[in-house]
C-alpha cells in the first residue's frame, strides 16, 4: 500500500510547519522587492519632475504660464499639450473633440476594446463632424479605400495633430504621412488605384511626369504664342506687324514700352495677356495700395478675356470707318440675333453720322459728261432722295447679313465652328460655363506663380516663345492651341529636390552658355537652387465639397441643410 | 488703219475659228473655280479691317471700302425698283416670280454687281442675301486670294516674278487698274470665266449705257490705299496720260468684247444676239423725231447740223473718238456697220483691234505726257471745225480738262487757271443731257438732244484767244 495515498494522521501535521508564519517566503521577497522598486521609481519620477521637466519645457511652460497665470509646471506636464493657436479657443472644451475613454491616436489600444463599449469608429466621426464645422473639406478618395485606411482618412488627427503647442502648424504635413499610403498603394486602395501605384520621392522616375500634361491642352482657341511673341506678331520676313499708331489712342498706352514711338511695333510680353489673380484690384487701387492688398495677388493667372487681352488688335467690326479716333467695335460673344442688330446700328449709326456713304449715294467728285451729276458729296450737296421712312440709309437685310458673315469668318479665325454656334454662345453667358482656354492645366497639383515670381516665365514656358526673333513665316507655327507650353517635372525637380541631393548641373553656371540669350541662373532669378520636396507643396489632401449645389449657399451647408 | 484692216480680213479668212477654242478653254477654267475667295479673310482687324483713321491706309482699306465705297453698295441696287423694272422688261416673268427675277440677276447682272464666282451666275433661284450685300468685294479687282492670301505679306512679295500667276491681280501700275476696271465698266465675255455685258437688251431695259473713263471714275472711288506711294505719285502726275491710256486700254475692251459677242453669237446664235447694237453710238439711231430731223442737207450727210450724232452707226464710239476715225473712211464704217454685219469679221477685227490699244496703251502708259501737245490736238480741231457731235466734243472736253489741270500744276502755268476752271464747267454743263431740260424732269434726260457744238466751240476757243479757221 502506498503512504502517500493513505497518508497517517502524523504525516497530514507535519504537512505544514507550525512556525510557517515566521518565515519569509518568495512572495514576501518580490513583494519587498516591488515595494523598492516602486519607491524607487517614485523618487525618479519625482526627481525627473523637478530636475529635467522644466528644463525641457521652459519655452512652451512660459509661454502657456503667460497666457494663463496660476498654473504650475507640474500642471502643464501632466496636460497633453497645448493647442495650437488657431484652436486656442477650444483649450478647455475637451469634449468638441473627444468622446470618453477613446482616444484619438490611430495606434491607441481603443481599437482592440470593441467588448467593453469603446467605440472608435464614433469617436472618429464625432472628431470629423467637429472639424468640419469650420473646415468645409471632403474626404480623401475614402470610398476606394480599404477599412483600415479609410478609419485613417477620416481620423483628422492622423495629419492635423492637435496639442502640439499654440506655435505648432497644423498644416504642415510633413512627407512622411503622405507615404504611409502612397509608398505602395496596394494595400491602401480596393481597387487598381487611378494614380501611379508607388510615389516615394519628387523625381521623374519616382513621381513620374505630371499627369496633367499628358493630356494634352484641351482649349479651342486657335493661337500662336510664338507668332504673338515676334515683334509686330508677324515673322521676321513679313511686313504689316502691328504698329503703336493701329491701336486706339486710349489702349496704345498699356503697349507701348519705354523710347517706343508710334511707328514702332508693338512688342507683346507674357504680361500683355497673362495677369495674376488680383492684378487688376491692384491696378485699379493705384496710388491707394496698401501693403496688405498685395496679399491679393494670387497663385495662378485670370483667364484670358477677348475685350481685355485681345481685342485692341482684333477688335470685331463689319466694316464702318468712324471719324472719331477710337474705333467702334462690335460686341464679343453675342448671340446672332443681337449681333444683327449690333451692325445694323453701326452701320446706321455711321451712317447717320456722315461717315458712311448712303446706300443710293451716287455723288460724285467729278461728274461725267453728260449724266453723273447727281450730287457732290464732298461739297455737302447731297441730292439722293429719301423716302419718309428713311429706309434708303438704313442697313438692308443683304447689308446686314453679309456683315454678319464677315463678322462669322472673323470669329472663325480664332473660334471653331461648335465654339461660335448660337447655342455655345448662350451658354458661354453662364457664370459657370468653361472657359475657351483652360484657366489651369495643372489640375492635380498646385503652381503657385506669385512664389515664384523671380523666375523667368520662359523657364517654364520656353515653348511659347519664337526660338528666334528672325523666324520666317514658314517656320513660325500659326496655331499651336494644341501643344501645352509647359514645361515638365524636370524644370521643378531641379530646386525641389532632397536637402541631401547637390545641386543638379543643369542649374549651375555653365561655361556653355555664350548661345544662350540668357542664361538658366538668370532665369531663375539667380534665386537660391534648393527649395523643399515635400509634398503639400503641390498637393492637397482634401477634396472640395460640393459648395456649388443649386440653390443651396455656403451658409446652408454651414447648417448642415442638405 | 488700212493695214489693220486688211490684216483683220487676212487672219478671218485663215482660220476664223482659232479664237473660240481660246474663248472656250479660259471658260472652262474658269468654271472648276467653285470656292471664290472673298473679302472675308481681308476683313480681320490685323489685316485690312481696322478702323483707326490715323493708321496707315493698307490697315483699313476694307474698312474704307464698305463706308464710302459705292462697289460696296453695288448689289443692293440690284433690288432697288429700278432694277426691278429693267429686269421686268428683260424677262416679264420676273414681275411675280422672284425666282425668275433672281434668275435674272444671276445671268445678267451679279457679274458686275457683285463678287461672284462663275458658277452663282448660274440660274439656280434666290441669290443668298450676303452676296448682294457685300456687293463688289476684294477678289473682283485683287483676284481671287486663294492662291496668294498666305504670300502677299512676306517682304519678297512685292519683288516675287509671275504673281499673277497665283490669282493676284496687279493694280498699282495705271494700266494695270485701267485693266482692272474695264472688265465691267467696259465689259467682257471671257474674264473671270464672267459674262459682264451690257449689251443693247439690258440697255434698253434701262440699264445706263457705258461710257467709261478712267480719270473721272478713278477720281470718284474712294481710296482705300496710300496715296503717298510711289506708283500713286506717278499715276497721279500727269492726267493726260492716265486719260490717254485709259482711253486706249478702254477701247481695247471695248473691242475685245465685240469680238466675244461675235464669237459666243456664232456658238449659240439664238441667245446672243447679233449685230450687238450696243457696240455703236446711241444717238446714231435714236435721234428726236422733229422735223428738223429730216432736214438735213444732201450735201452735209455727215456733218449733222444737229451735232448730237451724225447718224452713222460709228463702231465704239465713245471710245473710238480720237483715237480711230472711221469718219475718215466710208469702208472702215461699211466694213464694221450692224447693216449686214458678219460675226465672223467682227470676231477678228476686235481681237486685232484690241490687240493694238492694248500695245498702244503699254507704250502709252511708259511714255511722258504732254499736256501742251494734247491741248494743241484740241484746240487745232476745233480751229478747223465744230466737235462732229456730242461725243467729239465730251472726249474734247475730256482731253482738255486733263490737259488744263496737268499744266495749272505746273509752277509756271501757261492757262489762266480760273478762266480755264470757269470754261470748263460752262463746257461740262454745255454737255449736260439735261442742261435745257427743266429740274423736275431734269433726271429722265438721256440724251443730249439739244447740244450745241458751235457753242462748245466758242466757249473752247475763247479760252486760247483764238478763233475758228476759215475754210
Amino acid at each position: 500500500m502506498n503512504p502517500l495515498q493513505n497518508p497517517t494522521g502524523k504525516q497530514r501535521s507535519q504537512r505544514i510547519q507550525l512556525d510557517y508564519f515566521r518565515r519569509r517566503t518568495g512572495l514576501d521577497r518580490w513583494r519587498s522587492v516591488c515595494i523598492v522598486v516602486g519607491f524607487v521609481a517614485a523618487a525618479a519620477y519625482a526627481g525627473y519632475l523637478f530636475y529635467f521637466v522644466p528644463n525641457s519645457t521652459r519655452s512652451m511652460a512660459t509661454a502657456i504660464a503667460s497666457n494663463e497665470p496660476g498654473r504650475n509646471l507640474l500642471e502643464h506636464h501632466f496636460n497633453t499639450g497645448a493647442l495650437s493657436s488657431p484652436h486656442a479657443s477650444f483649450e478647455n472644451q475637451c469634449e468638441l473633440c473627444h468622446t470618453d475613454f477613446t482616444p484619438m491616436d490611430a495606434n491607441a489600444p481603443s481599437e482592440w476594446f470593441p467588448l467593453i463599449g469603446v467605440d472608435a469608429d464614433v469617436s472618429r466621426k464625432h472628431l470629423e463632424d467637429a472639424c468640419q464645422k469650420c473646415h468645409q473639406v471632403g474626404h480623401h478618395h475614402r470610398s476606394k479605400m480599404t477599412a483600415q485606411f479609410a478609419a485613417r482618412d477620416q481620423n483628422c488627427s492622423v495629419c492635423h495633430r492637435a496639442h502640439q503647442g499654440r506655435d505648432f502648424e497644423l498644416t504642415k504635413i510633413a512627407r512622411r504621412e503622405c507615404l504611409y499610403c502612397h509608398r505602395d498603394l496596394t494595400p491602401v486602395a480596393n481597387s487598381n488605384p487611378a494614380v501611379r501605384n508607388s510615389v516615394a520621392a519628387f523625381t521623374k522616375s519616382t513621381h513620374g511626369e505630371f499627369t496633367s500634361l499628358q493630356q494634352g491642352d484641351s482649349g479651342k482657341i486657335r493661337f500662336s504664342h510664338a507668332l504673338h511673341m515676334m515683334p509686330g506678331q508677324v515673322a521676321a520676313d513679313a511686313k504689316g506687324g502691328m504698329t503703336l499708331s493701329r491701336l486706339s489712342p486710349s489702349e496704345r498706352p498699356r503697349y507701348v514700352r519705354e523710347g517706343q514711338t508710334n511707328s514702332d511695333l508693338v512688342e507683346l510680353d507674357c504680361s500683355s495677356c497673362h495677369e495674376s489673380v488680383g492684378q487688376s484690384v491692384i491696378d485699379q487701387l493705384g496710388t491707394q495700395l496698401k501693403s496688405v492688398d498685395l496679399e491679393l495677388l494670387g497663385r495662378s493667372m485670370e483667364p484670358i478675356q477677348f475685350e481685355k487681352h485681345c481685342e485692341a488688335c482684333h477688335a470685331i467690326s463689319p466694316g464702318v470707318m468712324p471719324s472719331t479716333a477710337d474705333p467702334l467695335r462690335l460686341p464679343h460673344g453675342v448671340p446672332s440675333s443681337a449681333m444683327r442688330t449690333q451692325i445694323a446700328s453701326m452701320i446706321d449709326g455711321n451712317r447717320a453720322t456722315g461717315d458712311s456713304r448712303h446706300r443710293r449715294d451716287d455723288s460724285k467728285t467729278t461728274p461725267s459728261p453728260g449724266l453723273g451729276q447727281t450730287g457732290d458729296r464732298e461739297s455737302g450737296h447731297d441730292n439722293v432722295a429719301h423716302d419718309a421712312s428713311g429706309i434708303d440709309w438704313r442697313a438692308t437685310d443683304e447689308e446686314i447679313a453679309a456683315a454678319e458673315q464677315s463678322v462669322r469668318n472673323q470669329c472663325m479665325t480664332c473660334h471653331d465652328e461648335e465654339s461660335i454656334s448660337e447655342q455655345a454662345i448662350l451658354a458661354s453667358a453662364s457664370d459657370t460655363a468653361a472657359t475657351l482656354i483652360p484657366t489651369r492645366w495643372l489640375r492635380r497639383g498646385l503652381y503657385d506663380h506669385a512664389v515664384h515670381r523671380q523666375i523667368d516665365c520662359r523657364y517654364c514656358h520656353a515653348a511659347a516663345y519664337p526660338v528666334s526673333d528672325s523666324l520666317t513665316q514658314s517656320a513660325l507655327p500659326t496655331d499651336t492651341h494644341e501643344e501645352v507650353m509647359i514645361a515638365g517635372i524636370e524644370s521643378c525637380e531641379g530646386c525641389h529636390r532632397a536637402a541631401d541631393t547637390p545641386t543638379p548641373s543643369s542649374l549651375q553656371r555653365s561655361g556653355d552658355e555664350s548661345d544662350r540669350l540668357i542664361s538658366i541662373p538668370e532665369l531663375i532669378g539667380n534665386m537660391p537652387t534648393w527649395a523643399s520636396d515635400e509634398c503639400i507643396l503641390c498637393h492637397r489632401y482634401h477634396s472640395p465639397m460640393d459648395v456649388h449645389r443649386p440653390n443651396e449657399s455656403i451658409t446652408s451647408i454651414n447648417k448642415g441643410t442638405p | 488703219m488700212r493695214l489693220l484692216f486688211i490684216l483683220t480680213v487676212v487672219t478671218l479668212l485663215a482660220n476664223p475659228f482659232a479664237f473660240y477654242g481660246q474663248i472656250n478653254e479660259q471658260k472652262a477654267n474658269a468654271q472648276e473655280i467653285d470656292a471664290f475667295h472673298r473679302s472675308e479673310s481681308c476683313a480681320t482687324s490685323t489685316c485690312h479691317g481696322g478702323t483707326n483713321r490715323n493708321a496707315p491706309a493698307w490697315t483699313h482699306s476694307f474698312s474704307t471700302h464698305r463706308s464710302i465705297d459705292p462697289h460696296a453698295t453695288s448689289g443692293l441696287l440690284l433690288l432697288d425698283g429700278d432694277s426691278r423694272r429693267i429686269v421686268a422688261r428683260l424677262a416679264p416673268s420676273a414681275k411675280d416670280s422672284e425666282v425668275a427675277f433672281h434668275n435674272v440677276l444671276r445671268e445678267r447682272c451679279i457679274s458686275c454687281h457683285a463678287t461672284v464666282s462663275p458658277k452663282e451666275c448660274e440660274p439656280s433661284g434666290q441669290i443668298p442675301a450676303e452676296i448682294l450685300g457685300r456687293g463688289v468685294t476684294c477678289a473682283s479687282c485683287h483676284g481671287e486670294a486663294n492662291g496668294w492670301v498666305d504670300q502677299h505679306y512676306l517682304r519678297s512679295w512685292s519683288t516675287r516674278p509671275n504673281r499673277e500667276k497665283t490669282g493676284f491681280r496687279e493694280t498699282a501700275r495705271l494700266l494695270d487698274r485701267a485693266q482692272t476696271c474695264v472688265r465691267c465698266h467696259v465689259g467682257s465675255r471671257t474674264d473671270d470665266g464672267l459674262i459682264r455685258d451690257v449689251n443693247h437688251d439690258l440697255i434698253a431695259a434701262g440699264h445706263p449705257a457705258l461710257r467709261f473713263d478712267m480719270l473721272v471714275y478713278h477720281r470718284n472711288l474712294p481710296k482705300h490705299w496710300d496715296r503717298e506711294k510711289r506708283s500713286e505719285r506717278e499715276l497721279a502726275e500727269s492726267a493726260v496720260r492716265v486719260r490717254k491710256v485709259g482711253r486706249a486700254v478702254s477701247f481695247a475692251a471695248a473691242a475685245a468684247l465685240s469680238s466675244e459677242r461675235a464669237a459666243d453669237h456664232l456658238q449659240r446664235p439664238r441667245s446672243v444676239p447679233w449685230p450687238e447694237l450696243a457696240d455703236y453710238d446711241c444717238f446714231a439711231c435714236h435721234q428726236s423725231l422733229t422735223m428738223a430731223s429730216y432736214q438735213l442737207p444732201s450735201s452735209d450727210l455727215i456733218r449733222s447740223p444737229l451735232h448730237i450724232s451724225d447718224g452713222l452707226p460709228v463702231w465704239n464710239a465713245w471710245h473710238s473718238i480720237s483715237q480711230l476715225d472711221f469718219r475718215d473712211s466710208s469702208v472702215y464704217l461699211k466694213d464694221l456697220s450692224p447693216h449686214r454685219s458678219d460675226p465672223r469679221r467682227f470676231l477678228v477685227a476686235g481681237r486685232k483691234v484690241a490687240e493694238h490699244f492694248s500695245n498702244l496703251a503699254t507704250r502709252t502708259a511708259a511714255e511722258p505726257s504732254s499736256p501742251s501737245a494734247a491741248l494743241g490736238e484740241i484746240v487745232d480741231l476745233l480751229k478747223g471745225r465744230p466737235p462732229v457731235d456730242w461725243h467729239e466734243a465730251a472726249i474734247a472736253y475730256l482731253q482738255l480738262e486733263a490737259a488744263c489741270e496737268d499744266l495749272s500744276n505746273r509752277s509756271n502755268p501757261i492757262v489762266n487757271i480760273d478762266q480755264s476752271e470757269q470754261t470748263l464747267r460752262e463746257l461740262l454743263q454745255l454737255l449736260r443731257f439735261d442742261a435745257h431740260v427743266a429740274p423736275p424732269n431734269a433726271s429722265r434726260a438721256r440724251s443730249p438732244y439739244k447740244f450745241d457744238a458751235g457753242l462748245f466751240r466758242r466757249k473752247v476757243l475763247d479760252l486760247f484767244n483764238t478763233s475758228p479757221v476759215t475754210p
